[in-house]
């Protein structure tokens, strides 16, 4: 799915709006999610449809994703998760306890990482080409990805998902759709089921 | 075409330069373990065995045992029953140094009250009395090429912590990696077994003051599987009232920013597909 967004002035002020509602809800999910008010399930949902909310009232507008866009999205997904297998380090695995079934963990799996797309590779980032150009919505963009899961994971993983932030920007500049980026997403996402 | 050209020619400085951290960050992060890139990772409240005002109580102890065989010992993985677990301990097979005639290793992992405070910190959550012995009792150890690992998860969003072991009367720091994930911290290498607990800078809280937490697992088995036992403190429900409310006031969040966002810019027009 490739999307439209509204185009008009000024967008720098549209951007930082946006960037403010996606930290607000980040952080909402976070506090709910390590004060254990909820399922953690149900707390994605709910993060995925906020974001989803925001990205729509923000102007994104859905279409037909170009099949182009699919196919190099999967293979950018699919080097992830290979990046990560040949990478990986020895040593002791934690215990990650994936309590959940594998469909619903999935469905909202899929929800989130896509609506993070819709969020930031789609409306933010065309704002932030239009305005203030390209470098600008790619390094913008990662670095809100980047600090987007610091509530969650800790700073430690800053350097990782600015990596993957810049992947994701790349390939939504070599496509030019936000498909791109949301099926490398959450092609890398599902696999953490597996990993 | 020129910009499309230029277009693309950041777009591959992106893909190269993400590629490059990636590695990078891989190749050098303490676990390979969640998260790989984000994901919906379900993360359960923190289990306190004596719960401060707020808090849930519950903590769960774990217990194992497994065979000897070949004079080696076996895999030693095994976590409470948290997820993610908030006590963890790893050996390398045949990483235990066994005494002559061990035939069985018998392990444990109970959240017990604190023994003293650390100096220069306050323990954050519980602490874990973590058991490796042979069948007649024998307290087993390990070298540190066995890689010995305790990873241990503290309540709440911590971003600094060190585990400490209880020694000799005193808290003494071991080598501590944030594994990156949900404050949950790995100590690497551990030699012998005792006192465990995360200790955070500063003032704060103290933790664990109950007694421990009662077993009911039957570690005779000749079984690898570990059995978790709950304590007295009944879990919370995981889905309540306030997770509706959550939710929802998330979702009306989102769409009155999103609106605000419409009406303070006046969009009306469609633009370009992107």
């Amino acid at each position: 799915m490739s999307i439209a967004t509204t185009a008009t002035a000024p967008g720098l002020s549209r951007a930082g709006l946006l960037a403010l509602g996606l930290g607000a809800t980040v952080l909402a999910r976070s506090w709910a999610t390590v004060s254990g008010v909820g399922d953690a399930l149900v707390l994605g949902l709910a993060f995925g449809l906020a974001l989803g909310a925001l990205a729509l009232a923000a102007g994104l507008r859905l279409a037909i994703p170009p099949l182009g866009a699919l196919v190099v999205g999967s293979g950018g997904g699919a080097a992830l998760v290979v990046l990560a297998v040949l990478i990986s380090r020895s040593g002791p695995a934690l215990i990650a306890g994936q309590s959940s079934a594998l469909l619903p963990w999935a469905l909202v799996t899929v929800l989130v990482a896509t609506a993070e797309e819709w969020i930031l590779r789609g409306v933010l980032f065309d704002l932030l080409d239009r305005h203030a150009g390209t470098l600008a919505a790619v390094a913008v963009t990662s670095a809100i990805f980047a600090l987007m899961h610091v509530p969650l994971y800790g700073w430690h993983v800053v350097p990782l998902d600015l990596g993957v932030g810049l992947w994701l920007g790349g390939l939504r500049l070599l496509t030019g759709s936000v498909a791109a980026p949301a099926v490398a997403h959450v092609l890398a996402d599902l696999a953490t089921w597996w990993l | 075409m020129v910009a499309l050209t230029a277009r693309r020619r950041r777009a591959v400085l992106s893909l190269a330069l993400g590629l490059g951290i990636i590695a990078i960050a891989q190749a050098t992060a303490p676990s390979n373990r969640p998260p790989l890139y984000d994901g919906v990772i379900p993360i359960d409240a923190y289990r306190w065995l004596s719960p401060p005002p707020g808090e849930h109580g519950g903590a769960k102890s774990v217990e194992a045992s497994d065979l000897v065989e070949g004079g080696r010992s076996p895999l030693v993985a095994i976590g409470t029953p948290e997820t993610p677990p908030q006590a963890q301990i790893f050996v390398q097979p045949g990483g235990l140094t066994l005494p002559p005639g061990t035939t069985e290793i018998r392990l444990s992992i109970t959240p017990v009250a604190a023994e003293g405070q650390p100096s220069g910190g306050h323990i954050a959550g519980n602490v874990y009395r973590i058991k490796v012995t042979n069948q007649d009792d024998t307290a087993l150890s390990a070298p540190p090429s066995a890689l010995g690992s305790v990873v241990l998860r503290g309540p709440g969003a911590i971003a600094d912590a060190t585990v400490e072991q209880f020694v000799n009367g005193s808290w003494q720091k071991l080598k501590t990696d944030p594994s990156g994930f949900a404050s949950t911290f790995l100590a690497v290498p551990v030699t012998q077994f005792g006192d465990f607990a995360l200790v955070v800078p500063g003032s704060g809280p103290s933790s664990a003051n109950a007694q421990p937490a009662p077993s009911q697992s039957a570690s005779a088995a000749p079984s690898p599987e570990a059995t978790a036992s709950p304590t007295t403190s009944p879990p919370s429900p995981s889905v309540d009232t306030r997770t509706i409310f959550l939710a929802l006031g998330a979702v009306v969040a989102a769409v009155l920013a999103g609106v605000g966002v419409w009406l303070l810019t006046g969009a009306r027009g469609r633009g370009p597909r992107i």
